[in-house]
Order: C-alpha cells, then sequence, then structure tokens
C-alpha cells in the first residue's frame, strides 16, 4: 500500500477505495440481511474502517503545522460543520470540516496550572512548550508570579518555535488576532502577563526592572534567542502574518498606515517604530499591511516577509470585506505562509492560529464564530493540498471552549442558526410560555442581539447587555447580526471547561491518542521533529 | 534556517584567493585599428592606472551582532583614495564568514523544560503512544511471545497486508460496550473534576477509569431525521452498524414510526445477536429500565421506542402483529431461531435493569415486594413475563432485589434475570432509599462478567449508565455527575476483571446534553460551586452583582434547592419550571438537591447535537480514532470479535 500513501491526504480517500476494489475487499457477510449491509450508511463504514485499517507506521516528519482555532470547542465543531454543509446544500449535519477526516485524535484536558477553566496564554503555552503553567502568562512555567517582572528570570521555557529555529529549520506564526495576542506570543515571547502587548502597556516597575513588552520580542526574536543560548545562531522568524500594528508604531499619527481606523494608530509611548527596526535589520525581507501588499509578495523569491494587516485583529471572515484597506483570508495567509516556509529542504514549523472563533463568541455571536471556524477549516484544507502527508504532521486542535449548545430537538437539516422544528414539523417548537427558541445558545455572555444583517460581532459591545429570554417570533435568527440568547448577564460570554479535541494527521499523528493534558501537543511535535533530542 | 549564512562563507572563501594587497596593474591600453594599407598607426597610450582592490578582514568575537559565535567580516571596496587603507567609505560590500551554530542545545540550556513534571511525565506518556500504536497494529505469535517476531502490519504487498488484517481480525475474544446515556464530553470533564474532589484532589488533573484509556475518537450522533438525536437511534446506530430514524429500535431508516406495517423488511441484526450465533456468551445491563430505548436496540425490532409492553402499543400495532419490547426481551432466544434457519442459540445470559411494570399484569396480586404503585404491573394482556422466562429457562434464576442479586452463584449461575425496579433503577446516589435495595452498576457488571466469562468461546456484554441522561433531564448536575462516577467505577471494575489481550472495552454516549462549565473559576474551585476567580476568594459577580455557578444548562426547567436531603433529581417534575437567574447569594449550590439554572424553560432539559466521545482499550481499540459517524463503533465491534460470518 506504499504507493498511496505517497498521495496527498485528500486524495487517499478515493485510493483506498480503489484499491480495496481488488485488493481489500471486505468480506461478504452472510449473517445479515441484504438491506443492512447494502445500506450506505454501512457500506461507507465499512469503506472507512479498512481506511482506519490501513495503518500508518511513520514516526519522523520533516514539517509540522499546528492549527489553533482559539475557542473552538467541540460544540463549535459541530455546528461549524453543519453550517458549512447547509450552505453547501446539503442537510448539514453529515459534512465534514477539513480536519474532521483526519485518522488521529485525542481530546485534551484544557485547565491550566491555576484555573479549572483556561485561557489562551496558559493553554497555548502548554501547546508549544510542553508543561502547564498558569492562566495568563506567557512562555514560562508555573513559578512565574502574573504581573511580576522579577518573577521571570530562570522560568522562561523554550518552545517548539525555537526549537525549530535551532535546527535549522523554516518557522512562520499567522493569527487573525493581533500578532502579539497570547496564542501567537506564546510561541515566541516570554511575558509574566499576556496584556504586555507593547510599552504602554506595561506597568512602570515592569519597564524599569528590565522586562521588554511582546512587540519588541517578536521584532528582536532572533537576537533574544541567540542569547540565551550558547553557540546558536539562527535567522529568526521568516513568516509571520496578523494583526496588531498599534503594537509596533510610536503613539504618533505621522507614523499612520493608511489603512489606520484609529487617529493615531500607534500605541508605543517609546517613540519607537518596530516595523521599520524590522527591515533594518532584514533589508531583504518585506513588511506589508494590506492586500495589495500581500498580493505583491512573490513567494518563490521572498526569504522572509512580515504583514500586519490591521491596527488590533484582522477581521471577522464574514467583515473582511469591510476592512479599509482591505486584508487576505486565513487561507491565502496559510498557501502564501507554505509557499515561502517550504524552500528550506530542513523543513518548517508553521503556527496558524484563527484568533476570532473565540472572538465571536465572547460577543455572543454564533455566526461570527462558525463563519471563522469554517475559513478555519479552509485554511487547513490549503495546508493540506499543499504538503504530502508522509512528511508533514499537522495537528488541529483549540485551546479551550465556549459555553455554547446545540439544544434538542431540531429535525434533521434544520437551519443551523434557525429556531428548532422539530421531526415531523413545520412549526417552530415553543418553549414553556410559548416562545419559540433557537437551537443554539449560551449560558453566559451579553445576550440576545438583533443587529440584522451587522457582520461585525463586536458591534455588541456598544448595546447593552440583553441576558435571558427573548421573544424570538419576529427575529430572524439566521441574519448574521443575529446574537443569541444568554442566561448569566457577563460583559462577555466565557470559556468553558470542557474538553476540546486534537485532530492530526502525518508521521506521528498516531501518537495522538486518548485523552491527554494539553502539553501532550509539544510532545507530539517533539517526537515527530527530534527537536528537544530525547528521542 | 541556515544556508543564507553558510553560502556566504562559501563566497568569503573564493573572494580571499584572488586577493592581493598589492595594486594590479593597469590595462593595456587599446590597439589602434588597422590602417588601410598604410603605416602602422601610432602605438595606443597605456590606460590608466587602476585603483587598489582591498579586501579588510577583520575577526568578530563571540557574541557579535552578526556572528554570534564570532568569525569573520570582510569588507572589500576600491581603494580610490589610493591611500593604501579600506575606509568606510570606500566599503562597497560586506560579508561574513560566522562560526557555524550549533544546531541543537544540550540538554543544561533546557532545564526549565526538562525538569518540569508536567513535561518529563508527558515524555514518557508519548514513549508509552509509540509503544502503544506498535502494539495495537502488529502480531506477534501468541505461542511464544519471547522470541516470536512482530510483524510489522504496514507490509509491502496488499496480499500480505490482508493476511495481517486478517490476523488482526477477531483478536477480541469478549467485547464490552458501555453507554453513557447522555454523557457528553462536558459531563465527562465535570465528572472526573468532581470524582477527583472527592477524593482530596484539586479535581481537574483527576482520571476517570476511561480517561486512561489508550484510544479515543469522536462520534456525530445526529439521527437521519434529526439534527439533535435520541437514544433510540443512536444506539441502533451503534449496535447494528448503521444510523436510523429517531424513536425507532432495531430497524433502517425505512420504518415509519409508529406505523407497525413497516417493520417488516426493515429489521437490522445487532452486534448482540451476532455474538450468539457466534456461541458467545451475551448480556445486557441497564440502570434504566430494560425495556428502555438503549437496552432495547441491542435485542428489540421496534417501530416505536415507547413500545415497552403491550398497554403503550395503539390497537392497530397489536392486531397487525407488533410485540412490544419486554415480550421480544422475553422471547429473545425463539425470535432469534426463527429468523435465522437452522440456528440454535441459547438465548442472553445475563439481564440486569429495571423496568419490572412491564413485564407484570395490571394486577396487584402480581405486585412485588419492592412495589411503588399500588399496582406494580402495566400489562394489559394478563401476561406475567416473568414467570413465562422462568418456564423457558427452568435453570434460570430471577431475581428482583439486592438480597437476590447477593444470592447469585456466578460460578454455577448460568443465566440470570434481574430486574430491580418498577421503573427506572434509582439514581446511584438515591440507592440507598430503594425499598429493597438495588446493586450498583459496578456490582451488576461484576456478577455479569463472573457469569458471563463461563463461556471459553467468550461473551459479549452491553452496560448503559441510563440515569446520566434522566438526571441532566431533570436539571440537576449532581445526579448526572455522581451517575457518571458510578458508571466509571463500572468500567473500572470491567478492566480490572478482564486482559487487554482479549477484551475490547468501549466506552461511548449516545449523546450530550446543553450542559456547560463556565468560566472563570480557579483550579481546584468546587465544580458544583459558584465561580471564584483566580487569586480571588470572593464568588465572581454576573454584571447584575449576583454569583453564578460554574455547571449550568440552556434550557430546561431550571433553578431548584431542594436541600442536602432530596437524592432524587426526578423531584423536580412536581414543580413548575423555573428558569432565568436566581440570587444564589444564600444557596449552598454544592448540595445534591440542588439544580442548575437554565436559560429556556422546557418541561425537561434537551439532548444535545454535539459530538462525543468514544474511548477504547483492548484488541481494535486502536481503530476508535479521528471523527466518525455513530455507526463506525458496530463496524470495530464486528472487526475485533469477528461477529459477522464471513464467506472465508
Amino acid at each position: 500500500m506504499t504507493l498511496f500513501i505517497k498521495a496527498k491526504f485528500s486524495k487517499l480517500g478515493a485510493l483506498v477505495a480503489l484499491a480495496l476494489s481488488s485488493a481489500c475487499i471486505p468480506a461478504i457477510a452472510n449473517d445479515l440481511p441484504e438491506h443492512q449491509t447494502s445500506n450506505p450508511w454501512y457500506s461507507d463504514a465499512q469503506s472507512q474502517l479498512m481506511q482506519k485499517l490501513n495503518t500508518n507506521n511513520n514516526f519522523k516528519a520533516k514539517n509540522v503545522i499546528l492549527f489553533v482555532g482559539d475557542g473552538m470547542g467541540i460544540s463549535t465543531l459541530t455546528a461549524a460543520r453543519i453550517l458549512q454543509g447547509q450552505q453547501n446544500n446539503m442537510l448539514g449535519e453529515e459534512n465534514n470540516l477539513s480536519f474532521e477526516v483526519f485518522p488521529h485524535s485525542a481530546l485534551v484536558k484544557t485547565y491550566n496550572v491555576d484555573a479549572q477553566t483556561p485561557d489562551s496564554a496558559g493553554t497555548m503555552t502548554a501547546m508549544v512548550a510542553g508543561l502547564k503553567t498558569d492562566v495568563g502568562v506567557i512562555g514560562v512555567d508555573e513559578d512565574i508570579e502574573r504581573g511580576d517582572c522579577s518573577t521571570l528570570q530562570g522560568n522562561e521555557v523554550t518552545t517548539a518555535l525555537e526549537l525549530a529555529e535551532i535546527k535549522g529549520m523554516s518557522t512562520g506564526i499567522i493569527s487573525t488576532a493581533r500578532i502579539t495576542h497570547a496564542t501567537p506570543a506564546a510561541t515566541y515571547a516570554k511575558s509574566p502577563d499576556r496584556n504586555w502587548e507593547d510599552v504602554s502597556d506595561m506597568p512602570e516597575d515592569a519597564v524599569t526592572a528590565g522586562c521588554t513588552d511582546i512587540a519588541d520580542q517578536l521584532i528582536n526574536f532572533e537576537r533574544n534567542l541567540e542569547s540565551r543560548f550558547t553557540g546558536v545562531d539562527v535567522d529568526g522568524i521568516e513568516v509571520a502574518f496578523g494583526g496588531g500594528r498599534r503594537h509596533f508604531l510610536p503613539r504618533d499619527e505621522a507614523f499612520n498606515s493608511p489603512d489606520a481606523a484609529s487617529s493615531t494608530e500607534g500605541d508605543r509611548t517609546d517613540g519607537r517604530d518596530l516595523t521599520a527596526e524590522w527591515q533594518e535589520k532584514y533589508p531583504q525581507g518585506a513588511y506589508i499591511f494590506d492586500a495589495a501588499g500581500f498580493d505583491s509578495v512573490d513567494a518563490a523569491s521572498t526569504e522572509r516577509v512580515f504583514g500586519l494587516f490591521n491596527e488590533s485583529h484582522m477581521q471577522y471572515e464574514a467583515d473582511r470585506e469591510n476592512d479599509i484597506a482591505g486584508e487576505p483570508s486565513l487561507t491565502q495567509l496559510t498557501e502564501k505562509a507554505i509557499d515561502i516556509l517550504d524552500n528550506n529542504n530542513k523543513g518548517f514549523f508553521l503556527m496558524v492560529e484563527s484568533g476570532r472563533i473565540d472572538h465571536g463568541h465572547h460577543a455572543g455571536s454564533a455566526y461570527n464564530a462558525l463563519t471563522d471556524t469554517i475559513e478555519f477549516s479552509n485554511a487547513v484544507q490549503k495546508a493540506m493540498d499543499m504538503t504530502n502527508d508522509e512528511d508533514t504532521l499537522i495537528l488541529v486542535t483549540a485551546d479551550h471552549g465556549h459555553v455554547f449548545t446545540i439544544a434538542g430537538y431540531p429535525k434533521r437539516g434544520n437551519p443551523i442558526l434557525g429556531k428548532v422544528v422539530g421531526v415531523n414539523s413545520e412549526d417552530a417548537a415553543t418553549d414553556a410560555n410559548g416562545l419559540p427558541y433557537t437551537t443554539l445558545g449560551y449560558t453566559n455572555g451579553r445576550g440576545m442581539m438583533d443587529l440584522g444583517s451587522e457582520t461585525n460581532a463586536d458591534v455588541a459591545y456598544g448595546m447593552d447587555i440583553n441576558a435571558g429570554r427573548i421573544d424570538l417570533t419576529l427575529v430572524d435568527t439566521n441574519a448574521s447580526g443575529f446574537h443569541q440568547e444568554a442566561l448569566v448577564p457577563l460583559t462577555s460570554e466565557t470559556h468553558s471547561g470542557e474538553d476540546i479535541s486534537l485532530h492530526a494527521s502525518g508521521p506521528g499523528a498516531q501518537l495522538v491518542q486518548g485523552t491527554v493534558e494539553q502539553n501532550m501537543v509539544f510532545h507530539v511535535i517533539d517526537q515527530a521533529l527530534n527537536l528537544t533530542g530525547s528521542n | 534556517m541556515k544556508l543564507l549564512k553558510l553560502s556566504l562563507i562559501a563566497t568569503a572563501v573564493m573572494g580571499l584567493n584572488g586577493c592581493f594587497l598589492d595594486g594590479d596593474d593597469g590595462q593595456d591600453g587599446v590597439n589602434g585599428a588597422t590602417g588601410a594599407a598604410g603605416a602602422d598607426g601610432a602605438a595606443g597610450t597605456n590606460g590608466a592606472s587602476g585603483f587598489n582592490s582591498l579586501i579588510v578582514q577583520t575577526s568578530l568575537a563571540t557574541g557579535d551582532t552578526n556572528c554570534p559565535n564570532g568569525g569573520v567580516q570582510f569588507d572589500s571596496g576600491l581603494d580610490t583614495d589610493r591611500d593604501g587603507n579600506l575606509s568606510t567609505s570606500e566599503i562597497e560590500d560586506t560579508s561574513y564568514s560566522c562560526t557555524p551554530g550549533v544546531t541543537s542545545v544540550g540538554s543544561s540550556e533546557l532545564l526549565t523544560n526538562l525538569n518540569n513534571s508536567w513535561f518529563t511525565q508527558a515524555q514518557a506518556e508519548i514513549a508509552e503512544a509509540k509503544q502503544t500504536w506498535t502494539n495495537s497494529t502488529s502480531v506477534t505469535s501468541s505461542a511464544n511471545a519471547s522470541t516470536a517476531s512482530v510483524k510489522s502490519y504496514k507490509t509491502d504487498s496488499a496480499a500480505s497486508q490482508q493476511a495481517l488484517i486478517e490476523e488482526l481480525r477477531g483478536k477480541a475474544k469478549n467485547v464490552i460496550l458501555f453507554v453513557g446515556d447522555g454523557m457528553g464530553v462536558s459531563t465527562v470533564t465535570a465528572a472526573r473534576i468532581l470524582e477527583g474532589q472527592m477524593l482530596g484532589k484539586e479535581g481537574e488533573e483527576h482520571q476517570l477509569s476511561f480517561d486512561t484509556f489508550p484510544f479515543a475518537g469522536l462520534a456525530k450522533t445526529y439521527n437521519v431525521d434529526a439534527q439533535t438525536p435520541d437514544s433510540a437511534g443512536t444506539m441502533t446506530a451503534m449496535v447494528s452498524g448503521i444510523k436510523t430514524d429517531v424513536g425507532v429500535i432495531g430497524v433502517d431508516e425505512d420504518i415509519e414510526r409508529g406505523n407497525c406495517a413497516t417493520v417488516a423488511g426493515n429489521e437490522v441484526v445487532t452486534a448482540l445477536e451476532l455474538a450468539e450465533l457466534r456461541g458467545k456468551s451475551t448480556g445486557i445491563i441497564s440502570t434504566a429500565r430494560i425495556t428502555h430505548a438503549t437496552p432495547a436496540a441491542t435485542y428489540a425490532k421496534s417501530a416505536d421506542r415507547n413500545w415497552e409492553d403491550i398497554s403503550d402499543m395503539p390497537e392497530d400495532a397489536i392486531t397487525d402483529g407488533c410485540i412490544d419490547i419486554a415480550d421480544q426481551l422475553v422471547n429473545f432466544e425463539a425470535n432469534l431461531e426463527a429468523r435465522f434457519e437452522g440456528v440454535d442459540i441459547d438465548g442472553i445470559e445475563v439481564v440486569f435493569g429495571g423496568g419490572r411494570r412491564h413485564f407484570l399484569p395490571r394486577d396487584a396480586a402480581f405486585n412485588s415486594a419492592d412495589a411503588a404503585s399500588s399496582v406494580e404491573g402495566d400489562r394489559t394482556d394478563n401476561r406475567d413475563l416473568t414467570a413465562e422466562w422462568q418456564t423457558t429457562y427452568p435453570n434460570g434464576v430471577y431475581v428482583m432485589d439486592e438480597t437476590g442479586f447477593n444470592g447469585i452463584n456466578p460460578a454455577t449461575t448460568e443465566r440470570v434475570f434481574g430486574l430491580f425496579n418498577e421503573s427506572h433503577m434509582q439514581y446511584d446516589a438515591d440507592r440507598g432509599n430503594d425499598i429493597a435495595g438495588e446493586p450498583s452498576i459496578a456490582e451488576m457488571t461484576q456478577t455479569a462478567i463472573d457469569i458471563l466469562d463461563n463461556n471459553q468461546d467468550g461473551f459479549f456484554l452491553m452496560v448503559e449508565s441510563g440515569r446520566i441522561d434522566h438526571s441532566h433531564h431533570a436539571g440537576s448536575a449532581y445526579g448526572a455527575l455522581t451517575d457518571t462516577m458510578a458508571f466509571a467505577e463500572a468500567v473500572r471494575t470491567a478492566d480490572a476483571m478482564t486482559s487487554d489481550d482479549d477484551t475490547l472495552i468501549i466506552v461511548t454516549a449516545d449523546h450530550g446534553h446543553v450542559f456547560t462549565i463556565a468560566g472563570y473559576p480557579k483550579r481546584g474551585n468546587p465544580i458544583l460551586g459558584k465561580v471564584v476567580g483566580v487569586g480571588s476568594d470572593e464568588e465572581a459577580t454576573d454584571a447584575e452583582g449576583m454569583p453564578y455557578t460554574t455547571l449550568g444548562y440552556t434550557n430546561g426547567r431550571g433553578f431548584r434547592d431542594f436541600g442536602d436531603s432530596v437524592t432524587n433529581a426526578d423531584a423536580t417534575y412536581a414543580l413548575d419550571a423555573d428558569t432565568g437567574r436566581k440570587d444564589l447569594t444564600d444557596i449552598n449550590t454544592a448540595s445534591p438537591g440542588y439544580h442548575q439554572e437554565a436559560l429556556v424553560p422546557l418541561s425537561s432539559e434537551t439532548h444535545s447535537g454535539e459530538d462525543i466521545g468514544i474511548y477504547a482499550k483492548g484488541p481494535g481499540a486502536f481503530l476508535v480514532n479521528g471523527t466518525n459517524e455513530q455507526n463506525m463503533i458496530y463496524h470495530i465491534i464486528d472487526f475485533a470479535g469477528d461477529l459477522n460470518a464471513t464467506s472465508n
């Protein structure tokens, strides 16, 4: 079966099915009635079982791509799968997101050392450094005291991205959030507080005690890493794409870009323009900030690129066309990054975060959370298409879930954003008070908003909290601007504490098994790339 | 990547080869053009002297910006002022020959990682995972394991791979399918934390028995006609390998729910039936009524899950010849033999559950000592199916209470039928309040395995914790989580009694519930308590200043404060729904009688539609991975147990 293992993953299914017709015909059942064995549910499952039996015993990878859907819990996956299917005129439930066909999976315990329900800083540090730590801290172990600069020294940990750099691999980070936000920051920075995105966010004593802000650490990543390890000479991160320009520019409107949303785009109070500093360090590198700049990057000849496409977070996918100067999609960012990174014959490590699934949920908008999840799935598909599952390990996971539920009992194919219509019914089901209710809901947050065709969930923060039950009889809950009801009124809907999933394909993916602590993700990567030399 | 700097070294060295500090001679002048038959032209003038090309090498110390490990800097350019020195303005190019960097770092430089116990524990688990995978996907001759060659599953030829597949097929002599009804992923996490906290731990780091199983996958639970499913359609998928409609038992999607006439020709065969055909022993256990959807799907074919006894059926269904579910359980052997010509099976060996009412006539004379109602039985056909069962199986033991259960000798008992409650068995937390006493799900599992493993051909056992679901429906996390813990204990018991070499254990749910674990409690905060944030000792408050619980539901009957004494979640049904926010300031939300708040008022909290977990160990467990349609579970059981007789 070596023959079709070489095929790209997306084609594997079809090839296996073909091969089965000659080599692996499932034995003919004789105890079951024909209407059972010929039932497509039955025969499809038999084919998939044969695919599972076509096991991969290759453990070592050249490239690793870690995809993180921030806040993409299991209920989000299911709902996004149904929405994507329905957008493609399927009933929806039978659809699969791109990575749901991956052969290997695990459930992941997400808690931080000091938090039952975690945040992205502690969880991403676990995933990229191999150990759990406290909530809110970046690239440091649990001996840190959050916000105390003096506890930083000696507690910094080393990440998979850093070890990949040292090994001579190309590296890249992509986020639709600010590139200084917790998830991407955990790959490159060490900070006692996730909020120290630029110097203006830091307390005075932290600055005087010598802590540096996260944006500064991104720009000086190469030098910092070299100074931490004897004899190391790295060439720095090749690809950094995200939002967060404000943390790299001085608080001076003279430095505004044409894409500026605020009158003064930059936040930095130290007068430094880190984008210029980056350009000076890397004269061959391309700094870009909008869709036109992005499109002009020639992946074949560009050795290094730094793209900051928004003052703060990049737009929700559904809202992208409203960006001032235009932004690439997560799929486009992923494609360009791989095109550049794969020029290195030593391989690459790429981290891709969809940061705004989380933000859509926090704002109480299932629409934004799910459409960003669909775009995330598209980005994974692009990576699958561009790489070979013989040499590239792809991991897709979340950092934590959200208090987001899919209620009973909608009939099959009922619009996932709609109100519940039961099996064999055409009418909206009603609650004990006679009011219709939606399939999707939150146990806390800002609650119901009827913002019509709005595609930016964050508009909710400009409205009063509106928790509890509302009469939805006349409300179009399928509209992009509808925000689901919530039980407990909070300024922002919260993360949730239940396990999330890890999906894996490629060499070393077999070690993704069972129920694991979240820091296992690093060790799967380490095993595949032999980063720490321990295996 | 380092390619760039390494190539610069080469360039720099090549440059050195042609390097002289003296200036080059000026070029010869260009020859004049040849005159046309004329005299030679005058010699051309010499060209002007060229500038000296200078290259200056500077040694760089360790720590240099461009060469962190030291090296040499090469500045080159033309000595345009002819002073013999390459001044700064004359430098046209600078390159570096850096001492190469190391491409790995010693463990002494990774001590913050390597000395961390989270790190070392995970590293050990990775090594274990590799071994687990290799062992699971290769075949070792069992005759002499120490010398036998382990055949790698991945081989060069399709034919030999097929041979290995055949060796892996049927490696599970025994299969146990555990179903936690309504045990979604959030329930597993919350129960894990509660069990850990009851053991004096912080909780989050704890593992339920099946959290330690080597393999886990996800299952898509929808029914053919329902986005959010029910137990009838989901269990039919798990035990028959096909998805079907909501509410129907052991039939495919061509059925019309409730229409008896559509049953014939749409019945499907289950894993339990195949195990019987293979001569294995079989057993079913449920803490719900044994005629309830989940257990029923293993043995019955019914157009409606509600046809638990004849009094539940419409008249036309009876006249059309449909049979109630209780009847189908008692007559399972005869029915299966009638469907397969020439087959002689011995019927289900172990049946433990509730639901006595569906087996007894509606006549107080048939009440058991454990009766809860004045007339225990529901049957309107005057049949006593417990007596009929005893007549069919004179050597079988019928039990109805804890004493009877404890009297079973598993070594000598070949068959047992236990109906421990008129309706569902008690919630585990409420078991002490049962009239005649009930065994726990772990005790039932232990006795069942003790009986079933007397068969050298192996066994198939299905164990359902049916009341995790019921407690969620009632809005009681306490009941759901304590039943999940009792379920996990049953799994632990089964795991301890069987060998990973010959027993596949699959633990899963049929669907989830709209049950959430909110932010942001600190580590170790009581899972049934109110949220207290990291670094705080005070309860967090909502936008209106009120505390809120970690656990909650998006719909259902809502808040109750029944206090410490009420351990039966069903007490909620006597009261009207009471949804929305409450002031919980003075409420002990950790008491057994507390029911969580809910958003949408419904007569019963609903199932949810998101994927649930599948956890597995033993032969074939490695096939439990990825995201699957729920009916895959049957196919894994079929493969591992080689249940479906095949043509070869």
